[in-house]
């Protein structure tokens, strides 16, 4: 078999493994294991297995990955998400697309402490939905709009996604952060925007129930706003000030948080210790799908795919705009099938190396890429953030629901997609601001 | 041994491991914010602070396989097994951990000199601060094998799962 | 004669990226074994640690899942304690011509050094330097005093005692992190050549480069599969031996243009050379790096072999006062 041949088939193998049911991760390790075994040998395969997961695992560069998830989960079961959902909703749901502007308003803001798009969707699924449907929006755009809003988790700063990009690229992180607040705030004008016009244009969709309340209510909710704030201060303050790196913020924003939650009493041994246990596990389920991505990776270098197809792709000369279309339609299409994240580690090695010989502007292509990604997070049929919801609300929401709710945010997603190609500006200007050419 | 036996060991094993990946993500929270506020406030950086973090995210992981195991908390793409019911379902059960099995097999397997080779030098890590690195590989070996092992049961079962005995036996 | 070399293909991993300066010799003699055998020795040479990371290179040659690759030893302390010396300690080498030459009569003169390249199954070749480890700051650096404080950027056990020794602190901070880090102020100084200063566009952050100088040291090995390499044909041996003879003079005609190079460059942008005026005194306060290095070593365990070691080199330093 020629090297193009051999890595499409291992591609075709993890697909055939992942659909019969093997998890996503070891589905990778066993095509990629079963590549190396029949090209290059046993010798390399075991070598490359011995080295390979344990010097990922030890990697300094990743332990900023849990300690974001633990500020993000810290916060979650210390209320102080529920507390900010409160305000928003008693600030913005006097309308009748209120409900669903508070979940967007409010999940932007804890995308501000988040790093993970899959936690944004749990754990607004967890707190905003019950609410939601207790006033009667609709189930499936309800379920929507907070599977959608938890994908500026990945944009707004910090960020899991820029983080991969990153470490798989060699960027800055800290630039990569600053890239995405206007695409963040960028996607979620754009809900904003598409949202109201479904609840003024689709009956049923507006909730039958809609609550005002008075300003002073109004105001004291507002209080439920500080911890937040001062979560976000210290991370992204910390960083800009230069009192500390990015690398370093998670583990200060996970103190943060947890001293904040026993100083509000809003969290107990108990609950500190599930919180780790969470963690824990969550950034297992994302070591074994990295771990088969880079043992993939590793296969398409040894066995010549990356370099043939580089080859193959810049023979046919493609300019900026046809490749980053290529780009997206790669992405469009597999992103509906395949997880994100594995998604990113198997082609980033190659789509990377391609978009700078190419000249494009490194923080932009990441843009780009991360925009993708979270889009693939809420494309049915495999949709991480719609799984989390539907698994938040515990069954009350159907597949079928979710899929047809998440339409109309979609169509807003691709007009999105289409400015930040077309406006590299929305990207680049705040990194190159900070950098202060 | 009986499965009474088992059930406890794993227990045991669940309740232990837990604590060490706590420690380790406790241990790498406060190495970082120490090194922090060392190095911002005190002029007193932590020595050791990255191999340290790096060698306690290491133990998160491979110590957190036990766990994703136990639950099976994989990442799934469930397109076609969601759809299928009895005895498909059941086959398409052994199937997946099937391929688990294999994959912690390799990742497992491999644990084992990477763990002898370090006690056999007594490897320390590099950097300002020499701490042992062969207990953190130890914590790796276990992680993997264990987790390596709850696969395999967990396949037995489902084999088990896959042929119902008309007349209850003692499992 | 071409015909009389066997047909095979190498596999050559270079953990550092194509663009760095050093990965030009590695390019070059993967391209010169191609093309004096005529091809029919075929060099696949893969940069940027696509085959595994610097932390994987040890073990991926020594079991033969590549033939050639390259890593620091000082990665690998507890792997190549004895032989880790030249390669951790700041201040020791005068030249690089001297860390260079200092290495490789002690890697071919000294049992213990040899002993731990036979135990990893490696055949160290292609004998290198870097030159002198300076300082790019975001405030000039002219005396002594003016260390005091500084956040500075270094690596490895022994290159942080040379600040704190006057008060500096040794901050953790990644080689990813080193351009923000100086950008907004988290450290006040990185630790490294004029070169790579130049190469990671540290001028854009950091104004003022050190003329201060904190010792040479060889750059890096190559290694050879030992059972590949004793598996080679003398002839082709030879060869290889010959191309890398010439790799290695490449290199040493080259670092200090590329060095040269790397302080215009800097200026160029802007960047202020500054005169650092205690560089006796510094170096007089200083305590002595092989005593330090033997002291820890013995703490491993490795105290007789450490003592030759460090004896050697102190007497062959001699020919370089
Ligand atoms: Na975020
Ligand atoms: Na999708």
């Amino acid at each position: 078999m020629s090297p193009i041949e051999l890595g499409l088939a291992a591609i075709a193998a993890t697909l055939v493994l992942a659909l019969a049911g093997v998890p996503i991760g070891p589905a990778m390790i066993v095509a990629a294991c079963g590549g190396m075994w029949l090209t290059v040998g046993e010798r390399f395969m075991w070598a490359t297995l011995k080295t390979l997961p344990f010097d990922f695992a030890s990697q300094y560069t990743f332990v900023v990955v849990p300690m974001f998830v633990l500020m993000g989960v810290v916060a979650a079961r210390a209320d102080i998400i529920q507390d900010l959902y409160r305000a928003a909703a008693k600030w913005m749901g006097g309308t009748r697309s209120g409900l669903y502007v508070a979940t967007v308003a409010a999940s932007a803001g804890f995308s501000s402490i988040s790093g993970s798009t899959v936690v944004n969707s749990a754990v607004f699924g967890k707190v905003a939905l019950p609410e939601m449907l207790r006033n009667g929006c609709h189930k499936g755009f309800s379920a929507a709009s907070i599977a959608a809003a938890g994908t500026l988790a990945g944009l707004i700063p910090p960020s899991l996604s820029f983080v991969i990009y990153g470490i798989l690229t060699g960027q800055s992180i800290g630039q990569l952060f600053m890239a995405g607040v206007f695409p963040g705030l960028l996607t979620m004008a754009g809900y904003l925007v598409a949202i109201v016009l479904v609840v003024r244009l689709i009956p049923g969709y507006a909730p039958t129930a809609i609550t005002r309340y008075p300003l002073g209510e109004k105001i004291r909710s507002l209080k439920a706003v500080w911890p937040i704030l001062i979560l976000a201060t210290l991370v992204l303050g910390g960083i800009y000030t230069g009192t500390m790196p990015p690398s370093a913020a998670g583990a200060v924003g996970a103190a943060g948080a947890i001293v904040l939650a026993f100083a509000r009493r809003s969290i107990n041994a108990r609950g500190l210790a599930d919180s780790f246990q969470e963690t824990m596990i969550l950034t297992t389920t994302l070591f074994i799908v990295v771990v088969g991505g880079l043992l993939l990776g590793r296969f398409f270098v040894i066995s010549g795919f990356i370099r043939e197809i580089t080859a193959l792709l810049a023979a046919f000369d493609l300019g900026v705009y046809s490749f980053l279309l290529l780009v997206i339609g790669l992405y469009l299409v597999l992103g509906m099938f395949v997880d994100p994240l594995s998604m990113v580690v198997v082609t980033l090695p190659v789509l990377y190396p391609i978009s700078q010989a190419l000249g494009i502007n490194p923080i932009w292509f990441a843009v780009i890429i991360v925009k993708l990604v979270e889009i693939s997070a809420v494309t049915p049929p495999v949709g991480l953030n719609l799984f989390a919801v539907m698994a938040a609300s515990e069954t009350k929401i159907s597949a079928g629901e979710i899929y047809r709710g998440i339409l109309p945010l979609l169509a807003a997603e691709v007009v999105i997609l289409a400015l930040l190609v077309a406006f590299p500006a929305i990207s680049t200007w705040l990194p190159a601001m900070m950098i202060g050419n | 041994m009986t499965m009474h036996a088992v059930d406890t060991a794993l227990a045991w094993a669940l309740r232990m491991s837990a604590w060490i990946g706590w420690a380790a993500l406790g241990l790498m929270m406060i190495v970082g914010t120490g090194d922090v506020i060392g190095t911002a406030f005190f002029r007193r950086p932590i020595l050791g602070a990255f191999e340290m973090a790096g060698s306690a995210l290491a133990v998160v992981m491979f110590i957190g396989l036990i766990h994703v195991q136990t639950r099976r908390s994989h990442i799934v793409v469930d397109l076609v097994t969601a759809g299928l019911r009895g005895p498909m379902r059941r086959l398409a059960d052994c199937f997946a951990l099937f391929g688990t099995v294999t994959a912690l097999y390799l990742i497992a397997r491999q644990t084992w000199p990477l763990m002898l080779d370090s006690w056999r030098i007594r490897e320390v890590s590099i950097g300002a601060f020499n701490f042992p690195v062969y207990p953190v590989k130890t914590l790796i070996c276990l992680g993997a094998t264990i987790a390596a092992a709850i696969a395999v049961v967990q396949l037995l079962q489902s084999l088990v799962r896959l042929f119902p005995r008309r007349e209850g036996g003692a499992a | 004669l071409a015909q009389d070399y066997p047909e095979m293909s190498v596999r050559y991993a270079n953990f550092m990226p194509e663009n760095f300066p050093s990965s030009a010799i590695d390019q070059f003699v993967a391209d010169e074994i191609a093309r004096r055998t005529g091809g029919k020795v075929k060099v696949e040479m893969f940069h940027g640690g696509t085959l595994g990371g610097v932390g994987e290179m040890d073990e991926l040659i020594s079991a033969g899942a590549v033939d050639i690759g390259n890593f620091p030893l000082s990665y690998f302390l507890s792997q190549f304690p004895v032989s880790g010396l030249a390669d951790s300690l700041p201040i020791i080498f005068p030249s690089i011509e001297s860390a260079v030459q200092i290495q490789k009569d002690a890697f071919a003169e000294l049992e213990d050094v040899r002993a731990e390249f036979d135990t990893a199954n490696l055949h160290p070749f292609l004998y290198r330097g870097l030159p002198q480890h300076r300082l790019i700051c975001t405030k000039p650096v002219r005396k002594l005093e003016d260390f005091n404080g500084l956040k500075i950027r270094t690596y490895g056990t022994f290159h942080p005692v040379v600040f704190t020794t006057f008060n500096a602190v040794p901050a953790n901070i990644e080689l990813g992190e080193v351009y923000e880090g100086l950008q907004r102020g988290t450290i006040d100084c990185a630790y490294t050549q004029f070169q790579l200063m130049a190469l990671f566009n540290l001028h854009e952050v950091a104004k003022f480069a050190i003329d201060a100088e904190f010792g040479a040291t060889p750059l890096y090995l190559t290694y050879v599969n030992k059972q590949v390499w004793d598996g080679w044909t003398p002839e082709f041996k030879a060869l290889f031996d010959e191309v890398v003879d010439e790799a290695e003079k490449r290199a040493a005609e080259s670092i200090e243009e590329t060095e040269v190079a790397g302080l215009e460059a800097l200026q160029a942008k802007g960047v202020e050379l500054v005169h650092f005026e205690d560089q006796e005194k510094m170096e007089a306060a200083l305590p002595d790096f092989l005593d330090l290095w033997v002291e820890h070593l013995d703490k491993m365990g490795h105290g007789e072999a450490a003592k030759k070691h460090a004896a050697f080199v102190r007497e062959r330093l001699k020919n370089y006062q």
